[in-house]
C-alpha cells in the first residue's frame, strides 16, 4: 500500500476529521473559497497543487548509507516497507507471511519555530499484517501518531511508531511489532547490495518532471526471529516460535501528485529460488489499460539490475477471489511473462484472504510462484499488493 | 338646637330595585325638644338619624342644624362639627372593647383633643357623667363585663361627654330587657331635658310616645306627625 | 359543593387578601426554587463540562500538582504498549470578544489534545467534513496559536466565512489566538456544557499555557470492573502520579463550593419560613373573618371534619396555585441568582460557564410540594380552631383572642425550650454544618415564638402612653394579637436575618481588610498566569537596580495529597509579611519562624488546620510538634508544623514553606508570583512603567498590582461574593413586608366598623390615617427592636459556629451601631410602607360613608 493518498485517507478515517486530507496545500497557499465552493471528492482534493516548499525528485542522486536509511524530511512522503515469507525453523512446512510498513507524511513543508515538543509537521503511520498460513488466519493492525514527543520518528538508526520499530543492529535491522494476537520480533540481514530502482533510484510516476520518487530496495533479506502468540485468555503466554525466511525492503520518498485516470495498481516483489528477484508493478487506468509508466526490475544473483519497461512484461489474472467481508473482487492468481528474460511464472497466493481491512482496505499477501526460466523449472515466493479493486479513491501510482 | 330638614330625599339601591326611603321630607324640629320618630323596621328612621349626624348623605335636600348646613361641610369640618354638637346613642351600644368604661366615656373629648370640658378635667367630667348614670364604681371595668343596660348607660354618658346640644338615639332600648329599657330611657330624658338639649330618638316601639314632645311617623318615605 | 361556592364568593370578595395569600406562597417558593435551581445548574454545568472534557475516559492519571511530565505518556505508550490512553493539557485563558473588544474578557477553558490519540475518548473532532475544515485541521497541528471554537461561537464570529478569526488575549502583549475552525460535540447537552471551551492541539496548548514538557493529565480507558487491569496500570506509574476516577477530580472541585451552596440554601429556606408565616397570617385571617359564617354552617349541621376539610382543601388549592406561580417566578429569579452564583464560583472556586438554568423536575416538584405543604400546615391550626369551636362561642368576637392570650404561657414555654435546644446544638462538640444550622434554626424559632409575649408586653407599655392614638393603636394590636404577633414575627425574623448576615458580612469584610493590611507588605505584586522561570526574578532585579530594592519570589499551586486532600502549597523565598502576619498559634516567636521554615518546617493556614482537625489528621488543641506527611513528586515527605496563620484567601487551606525546600521535594523551580519592594522614596506610580517594561521583556502573561490595588481588588471580589446574599436578604425582607402588609390590611378590614364608630365619635380622617400608621409603626418598631438581639445572636452563630465550620475562618465580630440603627429603621420603614395604603383609605373616607361602615359586621 505504497501510496500517499491512501495514507491520507486512512488518517482521515482514523481521526474522524478531514485532518491531513489536503496535506499538500497549506492554508496560506491555497484559496479556501475555491476549495469550499465545490464539494470536492477526496481524489480531487489530493490532486490539488502541491506545497511548493517540498523538495522533489527531479534527477538521479547519490544514495549514501546509512544516511538514506533515515528520513528525508524535505520530501512530503516516505516509507519503510518490509514484507517477507517465513517458515517455522523446526518445521519448514509451516509457512507464514508478514508485512510491516511505516509511512511518514509531512503536513507542510515548513513550520514556524515551536517550543512544545509535541509540535511537528510530520505524521507517522504504520500497517502490520501477519498471514498464519497453517491455520489460514490473517491479522492486520495499524498505528498512527505525530512524529514528535518520542511517539514516532525516524533516524538512520531507528524508525518507530509507538511500540513498533525498525532498529539498526550490528548485522542488519531488527523489526518489532505486535498486535492483540501476536508479537513478531525479526532480524533481517541483507544478502545483496541495495537495488536502485528506475533510473539509478529515480522512479518516475508520470511524464511530468518531479512527479517521481527516490526508490531503493533490499530484495533479499535473510530473516530470523520469533513469533509469539498472545494467549487469548490472559493465561501464561505461549513459548516463542523460531522462524526463518526471506524479507524484502522497499524504501521510497517523494513529493508527487496524482494522475487522475489511474485507479490502482498490482505490485509484485518476487524472490526466485535461483537467487534472482523480480519487482514489477503495473498501474491500472480507469479505461482498463495499463499506464505506460508501469515498470519493473530484475535483480541478478550478483545484484546487477535490469530495468523493465511496461512493454517488457505481461501480467494476466487467472483466478479471482471475492472477499466475503468487503465484497471486493481481487485477482487471485496470475501468469507473469517477461519474454526478454524468458520468464514465465504462475503466481499463487498462499491463502486467499490476505485482505487488510483497516481504515483503508487493500490486499497484500504472501505468494508462491512456479514456472520456468527458459527451460528450467523455477519456484519462488514473494509478496503481491493489490489496490483499487473496490475503493475508487485508491487510484494513483507510487 | 334647631333642626331643619329641607326636601330631604334618600334612595337605596336594593337588589337592583331603587327603593325610596325618604321623599322630599321637609320638617322643622325646635330646639330643646324630645322628638320621637316611629316607624317599622326599614322604614327610614335610622336613615334619617344618619342624615342628621352627617354620616350618610341625602340624594337631595339639606339638613340644617342651627345655622349650619351639614351637607355643605367638608371633611374634617364635618367631623369637628359632629364632635362639638352631636352625641349619639346606638342600639348596639358600640363601646370600644379595648378601652375601659371611663376611657370610653372620655373618648370623644380625647378625640377632639380638648383638655377640659365645661371647666372640668376630662377625668372629672367622665366620672361625673358615670356617676350620673349610676356606674361610678365601674369606671375601670372593661365594657364586656357590663350588662347590656349598663353598657347603654355608659354609651349615654359618652354621648354627653362633649355636652352636645343635640343627642341622637337609634333604638337605644331595642337590645335591652324591659326594666333596663325603662332605666335607660329615664336617664336619657333626664340628662337631656335638664341641659336643654334636643333629643331625637328613633324607635319602632310606641311605649315612649307619651314622653315625647312631638312624635313623627316615617311611612312610605314621608315624615308625618303621628296620631294614635 | 355549596360550601365551595360560599368560599369562592369569599375569595372573590377579598381579592387583595387572596392575592396576597397566593403571592406570599409564590414568593417563598420562588426564593427556595431559585437558589435550588441556581445551585443545581452551576453544579450540573460543571459536571457536564467536566464530562465533556473528560470524554469516555474511565480513569485518569494525575499528579499531585497537575503537572505530569510528558515523557510519562510516551513511556506508557511506547515502552508499556498502552493503547487506550490520551494526553491532555488543560488550562484557562482570558480572551476578549473580537466583536465587542470593550466587553470584559471572558474566561475560557483551553483543551489541548492529541488528535491521533483522541478517537476512543472524545467525539469533539467528529465534525463537518468540508474542505475548509481540512485546512483548519492541518493548521491546527502546524500553525502556532490556532484553536477550534464551539460551533455556536464559531458561527457568531464568522469562522469559516474567513479563514481565521483573531481572538485577542486579555493581555495585549500576547499574540491573539487564531480561530480556524469549529468543533461540534455530538450532543446538544455537551455543546452547552462546552460553550466556553477552546479545542486545540496539545502542542499549542502547552505553548499557550507555558506548560512545555508537562501534561495536565492522561485520560485512560480500562476495562470496567477489572481490578487487575487497574492494578497493572497503576504499577506502571512513577511516584507522584496516580490513577484515579475522573469523577474524583470533579468531586474535589465541587466539594469546595459546597459550603457556599449550603449557606445559600439555608438563606432560601429561611425565606420560605418567612413565607410560611405570611401564609399562616393570611389564612388565619381568612378563616377568622368567616368564623361567623362557619358557625352558621355548624349550626346548620356541617360537621367539624367537613369544615376543616373544606378550609384545608381550599387553602391548599390556593397554596398549590401560589406554588406553581412561585415555580415560574423562581425560574425567572433563578436566572439572576444563577448569575451571582456563577460569578462567585468563578471568582472563588472553579471555572464554570452556565447560561441556562437546568430545570430539574425533582426540584420544581419539591418547590410545588413545599408551597402546598406550607399552605396546608399554615391553615391547619386556624381551620381546626374555626371548625371545632362551638357555634355559640364563635359569635363572641373576643373568644379567639382570649384563647390566643391564654396560650401565651405555653407558647413562650415552648420558645424557651426550643431556644435551649438550639443553644445546646450549637454547643454540641460536633463539627458538622447540619447541627450548626439545626441549632441556628432552634435559636431562631425559639426567638420567633417569644415574639407574641414580648409584643404583648411592649404593646402594654405603649398602651399606657398619654397619646390617645398610640394607646388605641397599641390596644388594637393587643386585641388582634393572633395576627399582629405573626406579622411582627415575620418582620422580626427577616430583619434579624438582615442584621445577622450584615454583621457577619461586615465583620468578615473588616477581618479580611485587616488581614490584607497585615499580609500585604511589599509595594508591588506580580502574578503570572503560568509558572515562569526562576531566573526571571533575578533578571528583573538586575534590570532595575535603581527601582527595585528587593524581589521576592513565590510559587503557588493547588496540591492534591491522597491523604490530606486538596490545598494550596505556597513556597516563598522570603516571608514578606513575616513582620505583621498574625498567628492562631506559633511554635516560636515571630523572628524565629523563618529560620525554622528554612530548616524544613511549614506553616499552615487556619482553614487547613481546621479541616485536618475534622479529619483527625491534626490536633488544633495541641499543635506543638505535629507533622504532616505529603506525597510530594519525590515521594512521601514529613514536615513539622511551626505555626498556624490566619488566612482568608482560600477555604481550601494553604501550606507555606520555604522555596528551596519546595524545589527540593517538588522538583519544580518555577515561579508564579513576585513581591517587589521599591527603593526608598520611590512612588508606586513612578516605578510602574519601568517594571511593566521589564516584565514585558520577559514575555510574561502577568498581572501587576500595587499594594493598594491588590487590596481593593481583593475586597471587590469579596463584595461580589456577597452580592447574591444581599439580593436574597432583600427578597426575604420583601416576603416579610408582604406579611406586614397583609396583616395591616386584615386589621384594617376587620376594624372597619370600629373605625366608623370612632369617626362618628369625632375621629378625623387624618387621625384615622395616623391611627393606622401608628399600628404599623408599633409592629415595625417592636419587630425591629426584637430583631436586634436575635440578629446579633444570629450573627454570632454565623461567625463563631457556621463560618468556622464551613470555611475554617475565625472572624472577629465587628459591630457597627449604624447597622443596628439601619435595621431598626428598616423594620419601621417597611411596616409604615405597608401601612400607607390602608392609611390612605382612611384618609379618604368621608363621614357620609360612615353609616355604611357602621352597619358592617
Amino acid at each position: 500500500m505504497r501510496y500517499q493518498g491512501a495514507v491520507l485517507k486512512i488518517l482521515l478515517r482514523t481521526l474522524g476529521v478531514g485532518l491531513l486530507l489536503c496535506g499538500a496545500c497549506s492554508p496560506r497557499t491555497s484559496d479556501p473559497s475555491v476549495d469550499a465552493q465545490q464539494g470536492q471528492s477526496v481524489a480531487e482534493a489530493m490532486s490539488a497543487p502541491a506545497d511548493q516548499g517540498f523538495a522533489r525528485a527531479l534527477a538521479p542522486r547519490a544514495f549514501v548509507f546509512p544516511q538514506d536509511d533515515g528520513p528525508h524530511l524535505d520530501f512530503q512522503t516516505e516509507w519503510w516497507y518490509y514484507t517477507g515469507n517465513l517458515q517455522d525453523a523446526q518445521n519448514p512446512q509451516q509457512n507464514y507471511g508478514y508485512q510491516l510498513t511505516i509511512f511518514r507524511r509531512a503536513l507542510q513543508s515548513d513550520m514556524p519555530e515551536r517550543t512544545s515538543d509535541w509540535a511537528s509537521r510530520q505524521v507517522y503511520f504504520a500497517h502490520f499484517a501477519f498471514s498464519d498460513i497453517p491455520r489460514q488466519r490473517f491479522f492486520a493492525s495499524q498505528r498512527l501518531s505525530r512524529g514528535a514527543a518520542g511517539l514516532a520518528g525516524a533516524s538512520p538508526q531507528r524508525v518507530w511508531i509507538e511500540d513498533w520499530q525498525i532498529q539498526r543492529t550490528a548485522e542488519g535491522f531488527r523489526l518489532q511489532a505486535e498486535d492483540d494476537a501476536l508479537r513478531l520480533d525479526l532480524t533481517v540481514q541483507s544478502q545483496k547490495p541495495e537495488v536502485l530502482q528506475g533510473q539509478q533510484g529515480l522512479s518516475p510516476k508520470s511524464s511530468q518532471p518531479g512527479n517521481a520518487s527516490y526508490y531503493y530496495s533490499r530484495t533479499r533479506l535473510d530473516t530470523r526471529g520469533t513469533l509469539t502468540w498472545k494467549s487469548e485468555s490472559n493465561a501464561a503466554p505461549t513459548l516463542p516460535l523460531a522462524l526463518t525466511g526471506l524479507s524484502w525492503l522497499d524504501r521510497e520518498w517523494s513529493t508527487s501528485a496524482l494522475a487522475p485516470e489511474q485507479v490502482g495498481w498490482d505490485w509484485f516483489s518476487l524472490q526466485l529460488d535461483d537467487q534472482r528477484e523480480l519487482m514489477l508493478y503495473q498501474l491500472r487506468r480507469q479505461d482498463g489499460t495499463v499506464d505506460p509508466v508501469s515498470s519493473g526490475t530484475l535483480i541478478a544473483a550478483d545484484g546487477r539490475t535490469t530495468p523493465l519497461q511496461a512493454t517488457d512484461f505481461r501480467i494476466v489474472p487467472l483466478e479471482y477471489w471475492t472477499s466475503p467481508q468487503t465484497g471486493i473482487r481481487y485477482p487471485s492468481q496470475w501468469r507473469l511473462k517477461v519474454p526478454a528474460q524468458q520468464l514465465d511464472l504462475t503466481v499463487t497466493p498462499r491463502q486467499a484472504d490476505q485482505e487488510l481491512r483497516l481504515d483503508f482496505t487493500y490486499w497484500e499477501g504472501a505468494v508462491t510462484l512456479k514456472g520456468q526460466a527458459g527451460k528450467q523449472p523455477l519456484t519462488g515466493q514473494g509478496y503481491v499488493e493489490l489496490t483499487g479493486y473496490g475503493d475508487r479513491t485508491q487510484r494513483a501510482p507510487r | 338646637m334647631h333642626i331643619q330638614l329641607k326636601a330631604l330625599s334618600k334612595t337605596y339601591a336594593e337588589s337592583g330595585q331603587p327603593q325610596s326611603v325618604l321623599q322630599q321630607v321637609t320638617q322643622a324640629l325646635p330646639a330643646g325638644q324630645f322628638t320621637l320618630l316611629l316607624g317599622k323596621s326599614g322604614s327610614g328612621k335610622s336613615t334619617l338619624l344618619n342624615l342628621l349626624s352627617g354620616i350618610d348623605t341625602p340624594d337631595a335636600g339639606e339638613v340644617w342644624l342651627g345655622d349650619t348646613c351639614l351637607n355643605r361641610l367638608q371633611e374634617p369640618a364635618l367631623t369637628h362639627f359632629r364632635r362639638q354638637h352631636i352625641g349619639i346613642v346606638f342600639q348596639f351600644f358600640h363601646l370600644l372593647p379595648t378601652l375601659t368604661v371611663r376611657e370610653n366615656v372620655q373618648l370623644p373629648a380625647e378625640l377632639a383633643g380638648v383638655k377640659q370640658v365645661a371647666g372640668r378635667s376630662l377625668q372629672q367630667q367622665a366620672l361625673e357623667l358615670l356617676a350620673a348614670v349610676g356606674l361610678a364604681d365601674r369606671a375601670d371595668s372593661r365594657p364586656e363585663r357590663l350588662s347590656g343596660g349598663q353598657q347603654q348607660r355608659v354609651a349615654i354618658a359618652r354621648a354627653l361627654m362633649m355636652s352636645p346640644p343635640l343627642v341622637l338615639a337609634d333604638e337605644p332600648t331595642g337590645n335591652l330587657d324591659e326594666q333596663s329599657g325603662q332605666e335607660v330611657m329615664a336617664l336619657l330624658l333626664q340628662l337631656t331635658r335638664a341641659a336643654g338639649k334636643s333629643l331625637v330618638m328613633a324607635t319602632h316601639d310606641r311605649e315612649w310616645v307619651s314622653l315625647a314632645d312631638q312624635v313623627f311617623q316615617i311611612h312610605q318615605g314621608q315624615m308625618e306627625p303621628w296620631t294614635p | 359543593m355549596i360550601l365551595m361556592r360560599t368560599s369562592w364568593h369569599y375569595y372573590r370578595q377579598h381579592r387583595l387578601q387572596t392575592l396576597l395569600l397566593i403571592f406570599g406562597i409564590a414568593l417563598g417558593v420562588a426564593l427556595m426554587i431559585s437558589v435550588d435551581l441556581a445551585n443545581h445548574s452551576a453544579r450540573r454545568a460543571f459536571q457536564l463540562s467536566a464530562e465533556g472534557l473528560t470524554g469516555k475516559a474511565n480513569y485518569q492519571v494525575v499528579s499531585s500538582n497537575d503537572q505530569l511530565p510528558e515523557s510519562l505518556y510516551t513511556q506508557l505508550r511506547v515502552v508499556h504498549r498502552q493503547r487506550q490512553i490520551a494526553p491532555v493539557v488543560e488550562g484557562r485563558l482570558r480572551l476578549k470578544d473580537p466583536l465587542n473588544p470593550e466587553a470584559p474578557a471572558q474566561q475560557w477553558t483551553l483543551l489541548g489534545v492529541d488528535p491521533f490519540a483522541e478517537a476512543p475518548f472524545r467525539d469533539l473532532l467528529l465534525s463537518a467534513d468540508s474542505a475548509n475544515q481540512t485546512l483548519a485541521d492541518v493548521s491546527l497541528l502546524t500553525t502556532p496559536g490556532t484553536v477550534l471554537l464551539p460551533a455556536a461561537e464559531a458561527e457568531r464570529l464568522g469562522v469559516g466565512r474567513s479563514p481565521e478569526v483573531l481572538l485577542p488575549r486579555l493581555n495585549a502583549q500576547e499574540p491573539p489566538l487564531r480561530a480556524i475552525g469549529r468543533f461540534a460535540p455530538a450532543s446538544d447537552l455537551n455543546a452547552e456544557a462546552l460553550r466556553r471551551v477552546l479545542l486545540t492541539d496539545i502542542a499549542t496548548a502547552q505553548e499557550l499555557l507555558h506548560q512545555e514538557g508537562h501534561l495536565s493529565r492522561i485520560d485512560v480507558l480500562l476495562p470496567e470492573g477489572d481490578a487487575e487491569a487497574v492494578a497493572r496500570f497503576s504499577a506502571l506509574l512513577p511516584a507522584g502520579a496516580q490513577l484515579q476516577r475522573p469523577s474524583a477530580r470533579t468531586e474535589t472541585l465541587l466539594q469546595m463550593s459546597r459550603a457556599f451552596e449550603i449557606n445559600l440554601s439555608a438563606l432560601s429556606l429561611l425565606a420560605l419560613l418567612v413565607g410560611v408565616f405570611l401564609i399562616y397570617n393570611t389564612v388565619a385571617f381568612s378563616v377568622v373573618q368567616r368564623r361567623q359564617h362557619f358557625a352558621i354552617l355548624r349550626s346548620l349541621g356541617a360537621t367539624p371534619g367537613q369544615l376543616q376539610g373544606q378550609i384545608l382543601g381550599e387553602v391548599t388549592a390556593l397554596g398549590l396555585l401560589g406554588a406553581v406561580l412561585g415555580v415560574g417566578l423562581g425560574i425567572v429569579l433563578g436566572q439572576q441568582v444563577l448569575k451571582g452564583v456563577t460569578q462567585v464560583i468563578n471568582d472563588m472556586y472553579y471555572a464554570v460557564e452556565v447560561r441556562q438554568l437546568q430545570l430539574a423536575w425533582p426540584l420544581l416538584f419539591k418547590g410545588v410540594m413545599a408551597g402546598a405543604a406550607a399552605a396546608f400546615a399554615a391553615a391547619w391550626l386556624p381551620a381546626r380552631e374555626a371548625s371545632r369551636t362551638p357555634p355559640v362561642q364563635v359569635f363572641q368576637r373576643t373568644h379567639l383572642e382570649d384563647r390566643v392570650r391564654a396560650l401565651l404561657p405555653q407558647v413562650s414555654g415552648a420558645a424557651l425550650l426550643l431556644f435551649a435546644v438550639g443553644v445546646g446544638l450549637l454547643q454540641w462538640p460536633s463539627t458538622g454544618l447540619v447541627t450548626a444550622f439545626a441549632g441556628l434554626a432552634g435559636v431562631v424559632l425559639g426567638a420567633a415564638l417569644l415574639v407574641p409575649l414580648s409584643l404583648w408586653g411592649l404593646l402594654g407599655a405603649i398602651a399606657r402612653s398619654p397619646g390617645l392614638l398610640w394607646r388605641l393603636a397599641a390596644r388594637n394590636l393587643q386585641r388582634a394579637l393572633s395576627r399582629s404577633a405573626l406579622a411582627t414575627t415575620a418582620l422580626m425574623l427577616s430583619v434579624s436575618v438582615i442584621i445577622g448576615v450584615s454583621v457577619m458580612v461586615g465583620s468578615f469584610r473588616q477581618s479580611v481588610d485587616l488581614w490584607l493590611a497585615q499580609i500585604l507588605a511589599a509595594d508591588f505584586y506580580v502574578r503570572t498566569e503560568r509558572p515562569m522561570a526562576a531566573a526571571a526574578a533575578a533578571r528583573l532585579q538586575g534590570a532595575l537596580p535603581e527601582v527595585l530594592a528587593a524581589v521576592h519570589s513565590s510559587r503557588e499551586l493547588r496540591f492534591k495529597d491522597p491523604q490530606l486532600g486538596v490545598f494550596n502549597v505556597l513556597a516563598v523565598s522570603h516571608d514578606t509579611a513575616g513582620q505583621t502576619r498574625q498567628y492562631l498559634w506559633q511554635a516560636a516567636p515571630r523572628e524565629q519562624l523563618w529560620p525554622q521554615l528554612e530548616a524544613g518546617g511549614v506553616l499552615i493556614s487556619e482553614p487547613l488546620a481546621r479541616r485536618l482537625q475534622r479529619t483527625g489528621q491534626f490536633n488544633l488543641d495541641a499543635p506543638a510538634g505535629q507533622t504532616l506527611t505529603l506525597q510530594t513528586p519525590t515521594g512521601a515527605q514529613t514536615f513539622v508544623v511551626q505555626g498556624i496563620f490566619y488566612d482568608y484567601s482560600s477555604e481550601l487551606g494553604t501550606l507555606m514553606l520555604q522555596r528551596d525546600i519546595y524545589v527540593k521535594y517538588w522538583q519544580d523551580p518555577r515561579l508564579t508570583g513576585l513581591a517587589l519592594n521599591l527603593q526608598a522614596g520611590l512612588a508606586a506610580e513612578t516605578a510602574r512603567p519601568a517594571i511593566e517594561a521589564a516584565l514585558n521583556r520577559e514575555g510574561l502573561s502577568y498581572t501587576l498590582q500595587a499594594n493598594g490595588e491588590l487590596r481593593r481588588a481583593a475586597l471587590a471580589v469579596f463584595d461580589r461574593t456577597f452580592a447574591v446574599t444581599d439580593a436574597l436578604r432583600v427578597l426575604t425582607l420583601m416576603v416579610a413586608f408582604l406579611g406586614v402588609l397583609s396583616t395591616i390590611l386584615a386589621l384594617h378590614l376587620e376594624r372597619r366598623r370600629e373605625n366608623a364608630l370612632l369617626r362618628i365619635l369625632g375621629l378625623t380622617p387624618a387621625q384615622n390615617a395616623r391611627l393606622g400608621l401608628y399600628e404599623a409603626a408599633c409592629m415595625g418598631g417592636i419587630a425591629g427592636l426584637l430583631a436586634l438581639p436575635v440578629g446579633l445572636l444570629m450573627s454570632w452563630v454565623l461567625i463563631a459556629v457556621i463560618n468556622l465550620r464551613a470555611f475554617g475562618w475565625s472572624l472577629t465580630l465587628f459591630l457597627q451601631p449604624t447597622v443596628l440603627l439601619e435595621a431598626w429603621a428598616l423594620a419601621v420603614g417597611s411596616a409604615l410602607l405597608a401601612g400607607l395604603w390602608p392609611a390612605w383609605q382612611s384618609w379618604r373616607q368621608r363621614s357620609q360613608a360612615l353609616a355604611g361602615g357602621l352597619r358592617q359586621t
